[in-house]
């Protein structure tokens, strides 16, 4: 921290100062899988090789074609022929020594079927559900020259053989949710492109949306002591400037209370109290910050919504039970905080440490800044000694018969502690970001896509709500779902031969309506001309929208690997003709 | 609407590829209209010739500049040019892909070109290794679409006036299209400005929230945080020890120094946290950057240039949003342009000044202005000079009035002229008392 940062401290500033040397260790015990390295899965894989994950593995069955060329990056004139996982895997690692990278040229749908647990050694798995344009018409006479694919049947440019099934999506879904590994699905389409995210539970730490936490309503003992220390009516002029709001706010308070014990305040008529404390508001700015920040101090204290939600989450309530399966640490601090919060925090939770600048003299505001980090250390230690107690508890209690099924999970990220291995352990570091972080903590739980797929899962008036709206991005979503059933049937997608728009736009518009209906949503539909814009591109990836949603994939893979930042819940979607995007809970 | 999906005949011969196939992608879109293209869209090899032979500018050779080139040249752009004026520094390679570490040192524009070129089949890039004020209306009107990934808001505000003073409302030909870029962490923005059919840079400069600087009685009296105690160092003590040497961020020994010195200060103030990276931070001003952001709006932005370039879809109307920590959101919508706007508009604002200010409380006030952002202004009365900052025996000379009041210096209606070292732009202010 006194010395000058080293090589990779140097290379990695710009991003340190996002997420930390925790958020950079995740990263870099992260192993990726990226299922098709097309353009888009190439641009979301550079997006990660970047910033220094461990390894990444590219299983792509497809050559190498001259289309390639034109939206893929990572592959050049002379790869044409050879494996694409190959090339695209050995042009990344170019970009960053320390990343690993390895590449299978198998077909994935084959090696689902064949050796699923293959998926399971990975943090994180990619899915770029490609598209293939076909030839255009100028290069239909060009075949893809060399012959050193590793699938036995060759694809030609026509070939989906990268391709999971809408079952398959399903299957492979299944197999990471039962071991919490997020899935991200990728697609470009044209103009448009989707990422959609999919995990069991997704547990955020530090979101990095922190909120003061001063405890106005009720000053704990040291800060009340502080507030009594000061007598602003004896402070000369210049002193009186030097004093901090939050002071300023609880005499406020006090005053508020002795004039109306039995009403509390508003937040205007505190504000008003505190302007007529100040002798002189152009040189006590420091008033005028007070009545600006009132409002803190008035109404009860409320434990954030998202926070509280996790407190009460019925995974709190099973740390500790017999028979329950081993908890994941995050449930024990949570369990930890939330005991602390009924029991002896009076309803708060651990004070996070910090406070924001203010108008203040030096003295008082690192005196003021004192007291709340003691106060936080305190109540650190006892979630420490909580946490110590329920981990001790549960390491005594008979262990279930069953192996827990997360013993064969991969090696566990730094961001996401192992969640069985043999006694339970939380590890200090984790605690102590816990309770900087107590009133921002966040989980998300996603919905499967076979529960969507299956089309039960869909409430019927969603679809129809989003269509409602004229050139809602959510068209786009319809559109690329009836195309994947375009494909299933037809075995190719729409568009893809010059001579066969017209049929296709008329195939694709009874797929549209077929989804629709399968979804129960009666009244609506796709325009037609958002038909025809979807047959007219052949299923061309194009880089600037491969570059685009791989951009926003490969932070939703950042977020979802480092345990920071919030993803998304659940399925973005882009529309490249307006340059529109929103985002849709599935 | 057409719907009736026509479709041309499949062209004979594949003119523009070095290799046959190379382009099928984005010929889907230019071999075939659709329902939004612009009713003068012809699908076919017109189309094609022009976006492989029209020259495009990027700015900027950097986080964005490097998307930026990789982007356009996929989309089939064949004549790109690229500006800037740094070299390669080992902080840049997180995100800016075409560099590697032997490569830190040389300029980022060559570098970036020659890596380009060498991947990418019948691509041109040319790079100019210097600053873009180097360069003069000569240069930038040869180029049908200009892309800025810059870093700062005064470069955008010199490309922008530049950009729009060679528009010649008599010949279309004048009218550049220039696309700008811009990223924070996991937040970004793109934009499309038309001069004159749309809101220019100038226009919405308010919208752009300046770095937030601590006022110096904090730096001075009352340090609170680590932040306090560096600006002590480097704003207050460099120029006091090394009144000859000129801070240099990039330098470990003057960091090294400010940090020691920002460090004595913050334990003599019981202050915690200064480190060496954040008193870096501090003193560059450094903005987090990550790849993926710059991968999303430079990507939007060459979207955007496709679409110009082909019309093979509609443009962008005009501005989008992304913010990507908490979810993702995004956010398009239309930016006005501001008919007094100094750039592309009358010029003409008018001002409520005090009587009783002094000439200097004035130009404090102008300062304040987000919409105007200004750093070092000489202002004009008519006929007379009312403070210059350059040259300095004007400067000398105008300097007394900088006590005078407002009253005694101007008349109401009296219209002042605004100028700015910094900035290719006058501006102009109608007087009214307050």
């Amino acid at each position: 921290m006194s010395h000058p940062p080293d090589k990779k401290q140097q290379r990695y500033d710009r991003q340190l100062r996002l997420w930390g040397a925790h958020g950079q260790a995740a990263l870099e015990s992260s192993h990726v899988l990226l299922i098709n390295g097309n353009a888009t899965g190439a641009e979301i894989l550079k997006n990660l090789v970047l910033p220094g994950i461990a390894s990444f593995t590219i299983l792509d069955p497809s050559p190498v074609l001259p289309s390639d060329l034109g939206s893929n990056f990572f592959v050049d004139p002379e790869d044409i022929g050879k494996p694409r996982a190959k090339v695209v895997a050995e042009r990344l690692r170019e970009m960053n020594e320390d990343v690993a990278g390895e590449w299978v040229g198998e077909s994935p749908s084959t090696l689902l079927s064949t050796n699923p647990s293959f998926f399971l050694r990975f943090h994180l798995v990619v899915l770029c559900n490609h598209n293939s344009p076909g030839p255009s018409s100028s290069a239909s006479s060009t075949p893809p020259v060399g012959s050193s694919t590793p699938s036995p049947s060759t694809p030609t440019p026509q070939s989906t053989s990268g391709l999971l099934s809408e079952k398959e999506v399903a299957a492979l879904e299944d197999l990471l949710w039962e071991r919490n590994v997020p899935l991200v699905m990728v697609r470009s389409y044209g103009l448009a492109g989707m990422v959609r995210v999919g995990r069991k539970e997704h547990r955020v730490i530090d979101p990095h949306t922190p909120t003061p936490d001063l405890r106005l309503q009720t000053p704990f003992p040291a800060l009340q002591a502080l507030v009594d220390s000061v007598n602003l009516d004896a402070l000369d002029d210049h002193a009186r400037t030097g004093v901090p709001f939050v002071v300023i706010l609880c005499k406020a308070m006090e005053k508020w209370k002795k004039e109306n014990p039995t009403t509390p305040p508003t937040a205007s008529a505190l504000k008003k109290l505190v302007l007529a404390m100040s002798k002189d508001l152009n040189r006590e700015e420091n008033f005028v910050e007070a009545s600006g920040q009132a409002y803190r101090a008035c109404g009860k204290y409320e434990i954030p919504r998202t926070a509280r939600n996790v407190l009460e989450d019925p995974e709190c309530d099973k740390v500790g039970v017999v028979g329950a399966p081993p908890p994941h640490p995050f449930w024990i601090v949570a369990r930890a905080v939330r005991d602390f919060a009924r029991e002896e925090g009076a309803g708060y939770l651990p004070h996070p440490g910090s406070v924001p600048d203010m108008k203040a003299d030096t003295g008082k505001y690192v005196e003021l800044a004192t007291i709340y980090r003691q106060k936080h250390l305190s109540d650190l230690a006892s979630i420490r000694t909580r946490v110590a107690s329920v981990v001790s508890q549960i390491n005594s209690l008979p262990r279930s018969t069953s192996t827990s099924s997360i013993d064969s999970a991969p090696p566990p990220a730094v961001g996401e502690t192992r969640e069985w291995a043999g006694s339970v352990q939380v590890k200090d570091e984790e605690i102590e970001r816990w309770c900087k972080n107590a009133s921002q903590v966040v989980v998300k739980r996603y919905k499967r896509v076979k529960d969507e797929l299956g089309e039960a899962g869909v409430e019927a008036g969603e679809p129809a709500r989003h269509l409602s709206q004229p050139d809602s991005p959510f068209l786009h979503y319809v559109l690329l779902r009836a195309v994947d059933r375009f494909r299933d049937v037809h075995h190719r997608f729409p568009g893809v031969l010059a001579d066969e728009v017209e049929p296709d736009i008329r195939l694709l518009k009874k797929q549209v309506q077929e989804l629709l209906k399968g979804w129960g949503s009666q009244g609506v539909t796709v325009p037609d001309e958002y038909v025809h814009e979807t047959v007219r591109c052949g299923a061309a990836e194009l880089h600037a929208i491969a570059a685009l949603i791989g951009g926003i994939a490969s932070q939703e893979c950042i977020k979802l690997i480092t345990g920071q930042y919030v993803p998304v819940v659940d399925t973005f979607v882009f529309d490249g003709i307006k340059s529109v995007g929103g985002v849709y809970e599935l | 609407m057409e719907t009736d999906g026509e479709i041309d005949a499949p062209e004979s011969a594949t003119v523009f590829e070095d290799i046959p196939g190379q382009y099928t992608h984005i010929y889907k879109y230019l071999e075939r209209t659709g329902p939004f293209t612009d009713p003068s869209f012809e699908p076919g090899n017109e189309r094609k010739e022009f976006l492989h032979t029209c020259k495009v500018l990027v700015i900027g050779a950097g986080g964005l500049g490097c998307e930026l080139l990789k982007d356009l040249a996929l989309m089939g752009f064949k004549d790109i040019h690229v500006i800037d004026m740094d070299t390669i520094d080992i902080s840049n390679l997180n995100r800016q892909f075409l560099f590697r570490p032997a490569d830190v040192g040389r300029p980022k524009a060559t570098v970036a070109a020659e890596f380009v070129m060498k991947r990418i089949p019948g691509v041109k890039v040319t790079p100019f290794y210097g600053r873009i004020q180097d360069k003069d209306e000569s240069y930038y009107s040869e180029f049908s679409i200009i892309i800025c990934g810059l870093d700062s808001v005064e470069a955008r505000r010199w490309m922008n006036a530049t950009v729009v003073g060679m528009l010649d409302e008599e010949d279309p030909s004048t009218l550049k299209p220039m696309i700008d870029g811009g990223t924070e962490g996991f937040k970004g923005q793109s934009r499309v400005i038309l001069p004159t059919m749309t809101a220019c840079y100038e226009c919405s400069l308010d919208m752009h929230t300046q770095r937030q600087a601590f006022p110096i009685c904090t730096i001075a009296n009352t340090p609170r945080l680590p932040e306090h105690c560096i600006e002590w160092a480097s704003v207050i003590m460099w120029p006091k020890e090394w009144p000859d040497t000129k801070l240099d961020g990039d330098d470990p020994e003057h960091i090294q120094w400010l940090f020691n010195m920002a460090s004595k200060r913050a334990a003599e103030f019981k202050i915690q946290g200064v480190t060496w990276s954040l008193t870096q931070g501090v003193v560059k001003n450094i903005i987090p950057a990550i790849a993926s952001t710059n991968a999303v709006v430079a990507a939007s932005c060459a979207l955007e240039a496709f679409k110009l370039a082909t019309s093979c879809a509609p443009t962008m109307s005009n501005y989008m949003m992304y913010v990507g920590d908490d979810g993702i959101y995004t956010y398009t919508f239309e930016l006005q342009r501001k008919p007094e706007c100094p750039v592309c508009g009358s010029g003409l604002q008018k001002v409520q000044v005090r009587r009783d200010y002094t000439l200097e409380d004035f130009i404090d006030t102008l300062k304040e202005r987000k919409e105007i952002q200004l750093k070092r202004p000489s202002l004009m009365a008519p006929g007379r000079s009312l403070y210059m900052t350059h040259p300095p025996d004007l400067e000398e000379r105008t300097r007394d009035n900088l006590v005078k009041r407002m009253d005694e210096l101007v008349e109401e209606g009296n219209e002042i002229t605004v100028t700015d070292p910094g900035l290719p732009i006058t501006l102009r202010l109608l007087i009214e008392w307050e």
